[in-house]
């Protein structure tokens, strides 16, 4: 047999086949991408180029050989590592393919890490236990911050956003808040040294120099330029300190041991300004709620206080009354009724124009109220005592001429105006002469004392 | 840490209870007008005392000895 041979599989193919060009870029492509379709790959990052489109291009190499890496726009957003530097030993994981436009080999990459990473989160969760062993994080022990902090001390670079973004979140809150800064490195070598020894200058302060609060903190940074935040000086420091701490380290997502160990943790050092510290404006409108309570409180006591006087008033006034006018009593509370009811709309008169008074006097500028204190209510209240005693002088008078009334029918007080009574033997009153015989014995009452007598004669 | 005076927290407490009490219809009424005083006393000291707090942000800094000073910080954004 001579001739074309048949086909019969890749060598043969990739031994006889003419390619074109982007044929065969497409099938290494495929490839590839079906081979190493998730491969991670260790090596120091070089060339690094962000694109204006967002995309990253870099090279990684090691000692013999080099790849080209890419990293779309959203993959870098998503990535563990999303800000590349020349020179850092990084893990890539992605897939390998072909650029066909030029036939070059390059990692799409999916996500990057810093190498040696994994050791670090070991080493952090190592210390966390054996601090949390320790007791350093138990909940009891946390300090409370005060409510309103008269000095505020804050540890960290003098020259980062943080300390910034500090200053002037708290100004913004709070108008004239006293802040002291106390300058420390916060990454590389001696910077844990440099804020532990912060947090003691602030503990060891001449008391009118204390602080009541201390920021503790820098801005965002690799895991390792935050490191010194969970080396021993800071969390030593941080858990011997008298003052309450608030940890405020990087961003939302990392955290220190020094975050675990302070009295709070703020995600981040702008975050610190804010629990820190109360509105200004905020701490205002408190006290003028309590302000306006307490004025509310004394409109209720007035009012109720109107009602429990008047009730006392007629208390007083019964009990003058002569005890022997008991069986008239009944008709006097009758009498107390309407006349209640007589004075009820003067009350209510009253009462309005008291209630409008107290409407004004709470809706009155807080800053005028001040000047005046208590003097506009104690003014109601005269007002309000000069009302009753008015009234209940009124009310006295009129009582006391009802029980004239009702004494002038006693009997007893006819007997004082020179009329008597006379009884016969058995007792009973007599209304009619006809009723006694000549002879008969008699009883005659007087105002005062009696006599015996007898009937001379009947006419 | 002001240590003869009541701390902001401790006047805020104090005016909290003085409302409660006056809250409690059992107290008579001339305490009431006490407590009320006090309360409006009370209150417009935290409100002044609020209003006049004007300090400045201060650096500390290290003199030859080695020993802290404070001395005003200055920035960018200060108002």
């Amino acid at each position: 047999m001579c001739g074309e041979r048949p086909v019969t599989g890749d060598m043969q193919l990739a031994e006889e086949k003419i390619f074109k060009v982007s044929e065969l870029t497409q099938l290494v492509k495929l490839t590839l991408e079906t081979q190493f379709a998730s491969i991670q790959v260790l090596g120091e990052a070089s060339g690094v180029v962000l694109a204006s489109s967002g995309h990253l291009y870099f090279t990684l190499k090691d000692s013999a050989g080099a790849m080209k890496v890419v990293m779309f726009r959203g993959n870098l957003q998503k990535s563990t590592l999303n800000k590349l530097e020349n020179g850092q030993l990084i893990i890539v994981r992605g897939v390998l393919s072909v650029y066909p436009a030029r036939g070059e080999m390059q990692i799409i990459a999916q996500d990057m890490r810093l190498q040696g990473i994994g050791d670090i989160f070991a080493a952090l969760e190592k210390l966390k236990k054996n601090y949390g062993e320790k007791g350093y994080f138990d909940p009891q022990r946390k300090k409370k911050l005060p409510l309103l902090p008269g000095r505020i001390g804050v540890i960290t670079s003098p020259t980062g956003a943080a300390l910034r973004d500090v200053v002037r979140i708290l100004r913004r809150r709070f108008p004239g808040i006293e802040i002291v800064i106390y300058p420390a490195r916060v990454q590389g070598e001696g910077a844990a040294l440099e804020i532990a020894a912060g947090i003691g200058f602030f503990n060891d302060a001449d008391p009118a120099r204390q602080v009541d609060v201390l920021i503790v903190g820098r801005g965002g940074g690799s895991f390792e330029d935050l490191w010194a935040f969970n080396e021993e000086p800071v969390v030593e420091a941080i858990f011997r300190s008298r003052i309450p701490v608030i940890s405020a380290v990087g961003h939302e997502t990392d955290f220190t041991i020094a975050d675990f160990v302070a009295d709070l943790r703020a995600a981040t050092p702008s975050a610190a300004a804010e629990l820190v510290v109360g509105k200004k404006d905020e701490f205002l409108r408190q006290i003028d709620f309590f302000r306006h309570n307490c004025m509310r409180q004394m409109e209720q006591r007035l009012h109720d206080k109107k009602s429990a006087w008047v009730r006392g008033a007629m208390d007083s006034a019964l009990a003058d009354f002569p005890g022997r006018l008991g069986e008239k009593a009944q008709q006097l509370d009758s009498c107390e009724f309407s006349l209640n009811g007589l004075f009820g709309q003067a009350r209510a008169n009253k009462l309005a124009r008291m209630n409008r008074a107290v409407q004004r006097f709470s809706a009155c500028d807080l800053g005028a109220m001040l000047k005046n204190k208590g003097l506009l209510v104690r003014n109601v209240h005269m007002q309000i005592g000069a009302f009753f005693s008015e009234r209940l002088q009124a009310r006295r008078e009129t009582i006391r001429m009802l029980a004239s009334k009702l004494s002038a029918l006693n009997p007893e007080s006819i007997l004082a105006k020179g009329y008597s009574i006379t009884s016969d033997s058995r007792r009973k009153v007599i209304k009619d002469a006809a009723a006694l015989a000549v002879d008969e014995n008699i009883d005659i009452r007087f105002a005062r004392g009696r006599v015996a007598a007898k009937v001379i004669r009947s006419e | 840490m002001k240590k003869d005076t009541l701390s902001f927290e401790e006047a805020l407490q104090k005016l909290e209870a003085i409302v409660q009490k006056l809250e409690d219809p059992s107290v008579p009424l001339q305490e009431g007008f006490s407590l009320y005083e006090d309360g409006m006393k009370l209150s417009s000291q935290m409100k002044k005392e609020l209003n006049e707090i004007e300090k400045k942000v201060k650096i500390l800094q290290k003199d030859a000895k080695g020993e802290m000073h404070e001395a005003d910080f200055e920035d960018a954004d200060s108002e």
